[in-house]
């Protein structure tokens, strides 16, 4: 029981480390998942303790890029969940396709699967043209790598599977070059999507969104910081914009003025 | 003083005697201390030695048997490595009290720091003992992904079963639907909950904290509990083959459940992980390592100081063997002088004797006086010539001793020759000590070798082969052989055959002997050796080249250490074995026994090196296959969280439906309440127009006609019954059937349906019997006449459909728990007939409304279908069941239970009311009375026409205020303090607007607001918020025309007067509408028809032109393309015009837009609609947001003039690809006087630059798409002209780095999103000025 106290304060030092020497705020995650990552974290830095890890992240060269890519959890694939870009290709972007120009933000793209399968949806829909697509992570080294478009053959096996769960026609590979065991992304599609590293509990709305995309990642976070992060949505969205979340998430969100979307969930428009 | 010769020769004597004891005395101490040394090499630097080896063996038995004991998979394992490990650390413990005293100074120091760590070791070694024992998770997660897995799934699959059934179901019914509806939402609930139980087993067995697994082990409870809840709710609804899924799965459930408790158990109990860190940390940390090469060093240290006492025993030998010598050289010389002074006084005495007999024989006589006689003389002649002969011996003898040569004896003359008895006693004296010295030195000699043959061998063989010959050359033995204890066998103690000298093996021998077994065995039982004298010739052979003999003697002598057998030395001689052979034997053994031990304990300290060290590596193996186990449980745990999305889906579709079906029921009650009023006014008058005709009573009528009108009144009536039933049902499904709960007499429910049915059932020959059961209650309290209808309805069904027999209704007493869980006691109406039955398949159905067996039995028997339908819904609505058991061809029973209590909710009686929307009403507002005004107002006198306002504000003087303000704008007012009485007011007059105070004491303006928002008679009276409160923009989109917060100033209350008449449902808006494709404009019309607004169409620039100039527009929907411009041209027109201003905008076009057109219309409004398929729907929301609400409120900025003078004039590029950013900060931008030009990319921006560098200053979004910020500042500044222009970053991050980025790029300063308008000013002011 002591050794828990103990714990959680050196978690706690170790969060105010974060934050004081590189601004970066994880008081807003959810206790147990983020002792269990900084734990894991320790372990993979082999020291015993998680106080143990605060020089480093004052006095050790790019140290807290590798907190922050370990504490982030960056599960994605291409066209995940497949129904839900059914609903998004049969039911929402007609209804976007009625703005001048769309913006769609992907928050916490991770290593940008997402991102790149909503820029292929657009392009399908013929509203890549006038779509900007934000992807947003606060992991550095994710955002580095989703840059470039290319990923790991394997990917696109389950890519494709996923892709033709939801569309009859065309195929994945009509978006992709494949060689070397890898697959790169068409150029149009790099080019739709931007990526930067954004913070959600740190970091301010940046764009105004017609549709944002936001799995699975208010899960990690406390109800003050999902809150911050639904206010920022809000500020983000345009008028009767579509916010969609994760399943795990609550959509009932107070003054989120915008229809909030649940995977695999009919659209209630 | 003279001495005899006698005398002389006693104190030689005494002297030599004297001389040899002290030469033996010393040689013994001596010899005892080289003796000693050995003893303590021995036993003092052996034990030592032998001691800390065993420690250090037992530091690495313990880590090794704490490992097994983590790695242990069963209780038995654990318990003997537990039980070992106790063992250890008792021998253990003797073992340091033992050796503590053993050791030297700094040996102690280190021996202490070992017992240290051991001590901190053991600790912690106990708390893992004790976690690892108490604890396992491995069983857990094993038990949870094998045998709880397959329970769970085989579950999962019944109730997944059930819950695909209830969907695929098709419900003919809404009734059935609804049915339908429950069991799936009740099903699917199971279903998450066993989800959620299993989910909750994967944490609790992942979770590392006490607390989190007991949180998770009471929500796995609490979910099972509403589990079984549900199970039985299920049970009671669902269809048989249903029900036996259910039962099946509630066996698996059980199962599950007691191996989930069992999981949990194990969990909590548990923490083997936490054992295994512990484990590696010790590991890690090194404390073994430590302990073991502090006991290293002790037993190097035991090592050298044992080496140095042997040098020190050498050297003592060596130093003995010198003061040996020296001591018998100094005695002989002390021999020798005394015999020489012996001799000397002897041989005065003879020269003495030879004067006197030389004077004798000269015959000096006179001289002296002598009186010996002539014989005596001559015998003392003779006798001193025999005397110098033996002399002359003696001198010969006593040079050889004093040579060293022990063996020569003086010949004695006599028994009293005494000089040379004690000459030669003094020679057997010298031999015999001599002769115990060399047995002593040979003795040590070889003990000396032995040693050092065994020392430096490494195994128990080289030891056996190198001790036994050894043996035997130090004895000249001439066949010898060595058995140790077999260790590899303990249980049986047995004896090896290690090692021989000159011994052929023959086949009947054995090379093992059991404790017991044979000589060897038995020296090794009885630990004595054993002497075998005379060993016949048989016995084995000693053979050489030239041939062989047998030994003589043969000794069995044990190795003993400790009172334990380790071995047994055989040695065979051919001559006897004397005792010097013998204690050799005896000490050798000693020596055998440690080296034995000590070389097992070394052998045994490197293979538990060895053992430790796989351990270890075993160990790190588990504890990553304890991480695989973790990922896949992570897996797992996605998997079921993504099961459970699907059964939230399916959770939701059926509460949509649900809802879909409430309503739409709802609708159909309505619709039916209302039709069959409809219906039945005019079947009213058909009734009895036909009736009359049927009468003829004018007989103009022919029977045909008269049988026809009869027909004609007969189905009329039929037709009223079906909508009388079809209004019952409709009542009872839309709530609005009233039920009164009274106490009701049962005899008289008795008689009453006696009396009714006995001539019914005499028509058709049958019996009609009420038959009580048991002991009923007096009174039962429910509603009589619904209960009677149902009882009606049973009876004639069943008298119907009996052609003979009896129809009876037994009524009965009982306790139906499963049917009313909270209070088992009800009344059980059984109708009972033998009438026609009802096939199994079709009872479920004849509950349902139009639902009959035989479609032509209802022509034949009449009735409207709706009978058991209205019997169920009534039975429901008494908080009753209606079940049916019925055999096809055998009769049917029909068996109603009544409760005796009604339960609570069900008392509720529903008011009928004339239509829904009512009803809904009467649900939002209370039917408490309207609270009367705080003061008069106008609620007495408002007419047709009038302007209302109601306002709700609880600060009566305020209300006063805007109660006289309104009054001035021309209102009439109705004045409240409290919201419940405002909506009723709102309702029951023509209310325009509503002045709301947000915070209310009886409830917050927000519920007035959505209570207001779903009564939809009120729902459009325009609300403007005065307020307290701050925080009210969230709900502007909900109506509220306008907000001002207090405190208010009278123009304000104008303004807010002002909005609400504009915005008032009568108030006309004006709409110009410019377009110029017919289709749309029609579809606009049609569109916007509903609205109050007043359309204006035109379809050219110009026409808009005239029509803006002419009259006052609200609102403007605009198409950018037309036939004399483009809406651009209109809207740059507009601006032309200094008396006219952009109306509120819809643009709505077909054109595709590019940036700089969008942002350009950006600048009026932000509903820029592209016509698509979907794009009406946009549209329509659009149009209803700028015509029910309040243009903003612009802000004004209080600005210096200062300021303002010196912001005048400046230009200023804004970058930022967020267009309502920019557009907003344009705005404020332009209030103070600057200039403001906007890019929305960094291409743009550098192209705006490179067109006009007269810019003041740059405005740079970071995060843009392609070219960021950062990108462009460098690209700006890498360009001469404007290396000086102050450029500010604007960025959404707040990172320390962002900032530091900025600048680095070029920026002169930096801002954070969202932007402060106030420090944007101040920073501009800044940087402008530089």
């Amino acid at each position: 029981m002591d050794e828990q106290i103990v714990q959680s304060q050196e978690l706690q030092l170790f969060v105010e480390a974060m934050q004081l020497c590189h601004g970066i705020d994880f008081k807003g995650y959810q206790p147990a998942s983020l002792q269990r990552r900084v734990t894991e974290l320790a372990k993979q830095q082999g020291v015993q303790h998680i106080s143990e890890l605060i020089p480093k992240v004052f006095h050790q060269p790019n140290f807290a890029d590798l907190v922050v890519s370990e504490i982030s959890v960056g599960v994605t694939e291409f066209f995940r969940d497949p129904e839900l870009y059914r609903i998004l290709k049969n039911q929402l972007l007609p209804q976007l396709a009625s703005y001048p120009a769309i913006n769609v933000w992907s928050a916490g793209c991770a290593t940008g699967e997402e991102a790149y399968s909503l820029a292929i949806i657009f392009k399908q829909a013929g509203l890549l043209a006038k779509t900007r697509i934000y992807a947003t992570d606060m992991n550095a080294q994710a955002i580095a790598y989703a840059k470039q478009g290319i990923y790991p053959i394997k990917t696109a096996q389950q890519g494709s599977l996923n892709y033709h769960a939801f569309s009859p026609s065309g195929s994945f590979s009509d978006y992709f070059t494949a060689r070397y065991q890898q697959m790169k992304l068409h150029d149009e599609l790099l080019q739709a999507v931007s990526f930067f590293s954004h913070n959600l509990s740190t970091d301010a709305a940046f764009c105004e969104a017609h549709l944002i995309v936001c799995k699975n990642v208010l899960i990690y976070f406390n109800q003050d910081l999902q809150n911050r992060s639904l206010e920022l949505f809000k500020d983000s969205l345009v008028r009767k914009g579509f916010m969609l979340l994760g399943t795990k998430e609550d959509c009932r969100v107070k003054g989120l003025n915008a229809i909030v979307l649940q995977e695999k969930s009919s659209v209630n428009l | 003083m003279v001495l005899s010769i006698k005398s002389k020769l006693i104190i030689g004597l005494s002297f030599a005697i004297i001389a040899f004891i002290t030469i033996a005395m010393v040689g013994y101490t001596n010899l005892g201390q080289v003796n000693d040394k050995l003893n303590l090499i021995a036993e003092v630097s052996g034990k030592k030695l032998k001691l800390a080896a065993r420690i250090n063996q037992d530091v690495l038995n313990t880590s090794r048997s704490v490992k097994d004991l983590i790695l242990a998979k069963t209780q038995d394992e654990m318990d003997q490595s537990d039980k070992y490990i106790e063992t250890i650390q008792e021998g253990m413990a003797e073992r340091i009290t033992a050796l503590t005293p053993l050791l030297t100074d700094d040996g102690a120091d280190e021996f202490k720091q070992f017992s240290d760590i051991w001590a901190a070791y053991l600790k912690q070694q106990q708390q893992i003992i004790s976690l690892t024992r108490k604890n396992s998770n491995k069983k857990a997660t094993e038990i949870s992904l094998n045998q709880a897995r397959k329970l769970y799934d085989m579950a999962a699959i019944q109730i997944k079963a059930i819950v695909d059934s209830q969907e695929a179901e098709q419900a003919d019914t809404v009734e059935g639907l609804q049915e339908i509806v429950l069991k799936t939402r009740l099903a699917a609930r199971i279903n998450r909950n066993l989800v959620e139980i299993q989910r909750a087993e994967k944490n609790l067995i992942l979770s590392t904290k006490e607390a989190e697994m007991l949180e998770y082990a009471q929500f796995s409870e609490s979910k099972q509990e509403d589990m079984l809840t549900r199970i039985e709710q299920l049970l009671e609804l669902v269809s048989l083959e249903n029900k036996q899924r259910l039962i099946l799965f509630k066996e698996r459930l059980r199962q599950y459940i007691s191996l989930h408790q069992k999981i949990t158990e194990l969990t909590q109990d548990n923490s083997n992980n936490k054992a295994i860190t512990l484990t590696l940390s010790i590991v890690r940390d090194q404390k073994i390592k430590k302990a073991t090469s502090l006991i290293a060093l002790i037993v190097e240290r035991a090592e050298t100081q044992m080496q140095k006492d042997k040098i020190e025993s050498d050297e003592l030998f060596e130093g003995f063997k010198t003061l040996w010598i020296t001591i018998i050289a100094l005695a002989l010389l002390l021999l020798g002088g005394v015999f020489y002074w012996i001799i000397f006084g002897i041989t005065n005495s003879i020269n003495a004797l030879k004067i006197l007999v030389t004077n004798l024989s000269k015959g000096n006589l006179k001289t002296t006086n002598i009186t010996l006689n002539e014989d005596e003389i001559g015998e003392v002649y003779a006798d001193s010539i025999v005397m110098q002969q033996s002399l002359v011996d003696m001198s010969g003898v006593v040079s050889a001793i004093a040579e060293g040569d022990v063996s020569s004896r003086v010949v004695i003359r006599g028994d009293e020759d005494l000089l040379a008895h004690s000459i030669n006693k003094m020679a057997d004296n010298i031999a015999n000590v001599n002769h115990l010295n060399q047995q002593q030195q040979w003795l040590q000699q070889s003990l000396i070798e032995l040693a050092n043959s065994i020392q430096q061998v490494d195994s128990v063989q080289e030891l056996a082969t190198s001790s036994i010959t050894q043996f035997c050359h130090n004895l000249d033995a001439k066949i010898g052989a060595i058995y140790f204890i077999d260790t590899d066998n303990r249980e049986s103690q047995s004896f090896k055959l290690l090692g021989s000298y000159a011994f052929t093996w023959r086949k009947n021998l054995s090379n093992a002997y059991k404790m017991g077994e044979g000589l060897v065995g038995q020296a090794a039982l009885e630990q004595r050796s054993i002497i075998l004298q005379n060993t016949p010739d048989d016995y084995i052979k000693i053979e050489s080249a030239l041939g062989e003999m047998p030994p003589r003697n043969i000794i069995v002598v044990p190795i003993i250490l400790q009172d334990r057998t380790l071995g047994v030395i055989e040695i065979g001689f051919t001559d006897t074995v004397n005792k010097n052979q013998q204690e050799y034997i005896e000490r050798g053994q000693v020596m055998l026994a440690i080296a034995f031990d000590g070389i097992k304990a070394k052998v045994e300290l490197s293979q538990a090196l060895k053992d430790a060290q796989t351990l270890t590596e075993e160990l790190q193996a588990q504890q990553d296959n304890i991480s695989a186990t973790n990922e896949e449980l992570t897996a797992k745990s996605e998997a079921l969280q993504e099961q459970s999305t699907q059964l939230r889906k399916a959770q939701k579709i059926s509460e949509e439906r649900s809802v879909a079906v409430e309503t739409s029921n709802q609708y159909k009650s309505e619709f039916l309440a209302n039709m069959s009023h409809e219906l039945r006014t005019p079947l009213n008058s058909l009734l009895i127009l036909a009736g009359m005709l049927a009468k003829n009573k004018e007989g103009t009528l022919t029977e045909d006609q008269v049988d026809s009108a009869q027909i004609i009144k007969n189905s009329g009536e039929h037709l009223l019954q079906l909508i009388n039933d079809i209004l019952d049902l409709s009542k009872v499904e839309a709530g609005h059937m009233e039920v009164t709960i009274a106490p009701t007499q049962i005899p008289l429910l008795k008689q009453s349906l006696q009396q009714r049915f006995n001539p019914l059932a005499k028509e058709k020959s049958l019996d009609f019997n009420i038959v009580t059961v048991s002991d009923l209650p007096a009174t039962l309290k429910t509603d009589a006449q619904k209960l009677e209808q149902v009882l009606t309805n049973l009876i004639s069904n069943a008298i119907k459909f009996t052609s003979q027999g009896e129809v009876r209704l037994e009524i009965s007493y009982q306790q139906q728990p499963e049917l009313f869980p909270e209070n088992a006691a009800c009344l059980c109406f059984s109708v009972i007939d033998n009438g026609i039955g009802i096939a199994r398949q079709q009872q479920e159905k004849i509950f349902g409304a139009f639902q009959q067996i035989d479609g032509s039995s209802s022509r034949k028997e009449g009735g409207t279908g709706l009978g058991l339908s209205i019997a169920l819904a009534y039975a429901h609505l008494l908080g009753g069941h209606l079940k049916c058991q019925s055999e096809l061809g055998k009769g049917s029973q029909f068996d109603l239970y009544i409760p005796e209590h009604p339960p609570v909710n069900q008392i509720t009686t529903y008011q009928s009311s004339k239509s829904s929307t009512d009803t809904e009403q009467v649900k939002i507002i209370s039917n408490k009375p309207v609270s009367p005004a705080p003061f008069h107002d106008d609620r007495n006198d408002i007419v047709a026409d009038d302007l209302v306002v109601l306002i709700l504000e609880d600060d009566i003087e305020f209300a006063k205020i805007l109660y006289r303000e309104a009054k001035e704008k021309g209102f009439k007012c109705i004045v409240s303090d409290d919201a419940e009485s405002s909506l009723q007011l709102a309702l029951q007059h023509q209310v325009s607007g509503i002045l709301l105070d947000f915070c209310l004491p009886d409830m917050d303006g927000k519920t007035f607001l959505d209570k207001m928002k779903r009564i939809p008679a009120i729902r459009y009276i325009p609300v403007h918020v005065i307020s307290a409160l701050q925080d009210t923009k969230d709900y502007w989109q909900q109506g509220v025309v306008g907000y001002l917060t207090k405190p208010v100033s009278q123009t304000q209350i104008v303004e807010a007067l002002n909005c609400l008449k504009q915005f008032s449902p009568s108030a006309i808006r004006h709409l110009l509408i410019v377009e110029d494709d017919k289709n749309t404009q029609q579809a606009l019309h049609k569109l916007l028809s509903n609205e109050n607004v007043d359309i204006h169409t035109v379809n050219t620039v110009k026409g808009a032109l005239q029509s803006l100039k002419t009259e006052h527009y609200d609102g403007l929907i605009l198409d950018i393309g037309l036939p004399d411009g483009s809406g651009f041209d209109l809207l740059a027109a507009i601006e032309q015009e200094s008396s006219l201003t952009v109306p509120p905008l819809i643009v709505y076009t077909n054109k595709d837009l590019s940036v700089d057109d969008t942002q350009q219309l950006r600048q009026y409004t932000d509903s820029i609609i592209i016509k698509s398929e979907h794009s009406t729907e946009r549209l329509k929301d659009e149009a209803a947001l700028f015509l029910h609400q309040a243009k903003e409120k612009k802000h004004e900025p209080v600005l210096e003039g200062e300021l303002l003078a010196e912001f005048n004039n400046k230009t200023l590029l804004l970058v930022d690809d967020d267009m309502r950013n920019s557009l907003a900060l344009r705005k404020a931008l332009q209030e103070l006087g600057i200039k403001v030009i906007m890019a929305a990319s960094g291409q743009g921006a550098l192209n705006k630059l490179a067109e006009n560098n007269a810019f003041n200053l740059v405005i740079m979004d970071i995060m843009m798409p392609e070219m960021d910020g950062y990108e462009t500042m460098r690209r700006i500044r890498a360009q001469d002209q404007f290396t000086h222009l102050p450029i500010i970053a604007i960025t959404a991050k707040a990172m320390k780095g962002d900032k530091e980025k900025c600048l680095q790029a070029g920026a002169n300063d930096y801002l954070s999103k969202p932007i402060d308008m106030d420090k944007l000013t101040q920073l501009i002011h800044l940087w402008m000025n530089k």
